[in-house]
């Protein structure tokens, strides 16, 4: 856990590696390259999960310390053998991590006059938004108050009711051609088709009525008939034979 | 020399209720303009008015920030201004903020690639603090593909880090991009 408080503190690949060097008390012109690659990704595998926002610049920097610690690792082409202004394939990072540094220096320089000057108020300072309110709301008010008047409210706080237990309606179609049976046999004339589904209903209920219908008519219960086209349909009671 | 003595006392009591009432810096310009004095003059009553606070030991001072004169208070009496005014936020700036900042400061100007190239990581929130906080600013955009935005500091940042012009910064002498653990020359 320790581990992973710290690494957060780290402002970016370059402050952890500049960490790494200072620990080590290595010169930064001549990095051991191997070992230092070994201790960063030591450090990156001690984080304990990977945002992949945050992490991508750390991993970019792991990538490019692996690809120089292979260029030094492999020989330099015959040719070149001879020739001693081969360039050190840690230049490119070394100049970087230089200028890093430097302005890492000059940040801590310039936090520092900040610190210094927050010291020194202006006309200005006084009108700040960054001061806090004055008043103090709870002067006068003991712990003792308070832990009173958090009691009051909670002992106002009504008891939550039991929960109410909704039971699901169960439906099927043997119930409803019964149902459908007792209120087209109760009625005394014909019902429209529409007027048997209730008007609030779920899509289910439908269906099931529907359904019920079906098997009156199969049955014999029960005969439909339309006048027109798109017109409305007529059920007729046939009453049970 | 009656009359010269009597100018000289009164004129750093002129200059001092201007810087009062102006509370930010004010330039020997503006305030030659507002009380119709030649530049000579006023540079000269600003040094009686400073010599005044130092000598009474007052509770003010006189400061040359951000190319103008400026009255503060002296740091000795921050603790009693912090207890007066009620506390303040913690309004210090982050080390990323600081980092940012100090690239601006020092390369100014310079675009957002500039700072992430230095940094190694994004900067855009950074930036936007810091704009917030109006210690940098928009000072233009580099020719070039996209045309990027230029980032420069203000006036502010000067008068809150108390510089007299952006030159003064605390210098980078040439070789102080090497620290004693460095044993090798470097390029």
């Amino acid at each position: 856990m320790s581990y992973k408080v710290r690494l957060d503190n780290f402002e970016g690949p370059f402050d952890l590696l500049i960490y790494l060097i200072e620990k080590a008390e290595i010169d930064i012109y001549d990095i051991p390259i191997a070992r230092i690659t070994e201790e960063y990704l030591e450090h990156l595998s001690g984080w304990e999960y990977i945002d992949l926002d945050a992490a991508s610049e750390f991993l970019l920097l792991a990538s490019r310390l692996i690809e120089i610690k292979a260029k030094i690792l492999l020989p330099a082409p015959i040719e070149d053998i001879s020739r001693e202004d081969i360039a050190d394939p840690r230049e490119e990072l070394v100049e970087r991590l230089v200028e890093y540094r430097l302005f890492r220096r000059l940040a801590a320089t310039l936090g520092e006059i900040a610190q210094r000057e927050g010291n020194i108020f202006t006309k200005d300072t006084a009108k700040s938004a960054d001061w806090l309110p004055r008043e103090r709301p709870l002067r006068g008010v003991s712990l003792s108050d308070l832990t009173a008047a958090f009691w009051k409210v909670l002992a106002e706080i009504p008891a939550p009711s039991p929960p109410l237990a909704l039971r699901e309606k169960k439906l099927n179609v043997d119930d409803k051609v019964e149902e459908l049976s007792n209120i087209l046999a109760a009625g005394d004339s014909s019902f429209l088709f529409r007027e048997l589904f209730p008007t609030v209903c779920t899509r289910l209920e439908i269906i099931v009525t529907f359904l019920a219908l079906l098997e009156l008519i199969h049955r014999g219960f029960v005969t439909a008939s339309q006048e027109e086209n798109f017109g409305d349909i007529f059920i007729h009671w046939c009453g049970r034979l | 020399m009656w009359e010269v003595v009597t100018i000289y006392q009164s004129l750093p009591a002129l200059i001092e209720a201007l810087l009062f009432v102006a509370g930010t810096p004010l330039t020997i310009t503006e305030i030659c303009a507002a009380a119709d004095l030649a530049a000579d003059d006023a540079k000269l009553a600003l040094r009686e008015l400073e010599a005044q606070y130092e000598r009474e030991g007052r509770g003010l001072q006189l400061r040359f920030v951000a190319g103008g004169y400026q009255l503060c208070t002296r740091a000795e009496y921050a603790p009693y201004i912090e207890s007066l005014l009620g506390g303040r936020e913690k309004n210090i700036l982050s080390q990323a903020a600081l980092e940012t900042l100090a690239i601006v400061a020092y390369k100014q100007p310079v675009t957002k690639h500039d700072i992430e190239s230095i940094r190694g990581v994004r900067v855009d929130s950074v930036l936007n603090t810091l704009v917030e906080k109006r210690l940098i600013k928009e000072v233009g955009r580099k020719t070039g593909p996209g045309r990027p935005i230029l980032y420069g500091t203000t006036r502010e940042f000067l008068t809150n880090f108390g510089l007299e012009d952006i030159d003064d910064l605390p210098q980078l002498d040439a070789d102080s991009s090497r620290l004693p653990g460095d044993r090798k020359t470097g390029k």
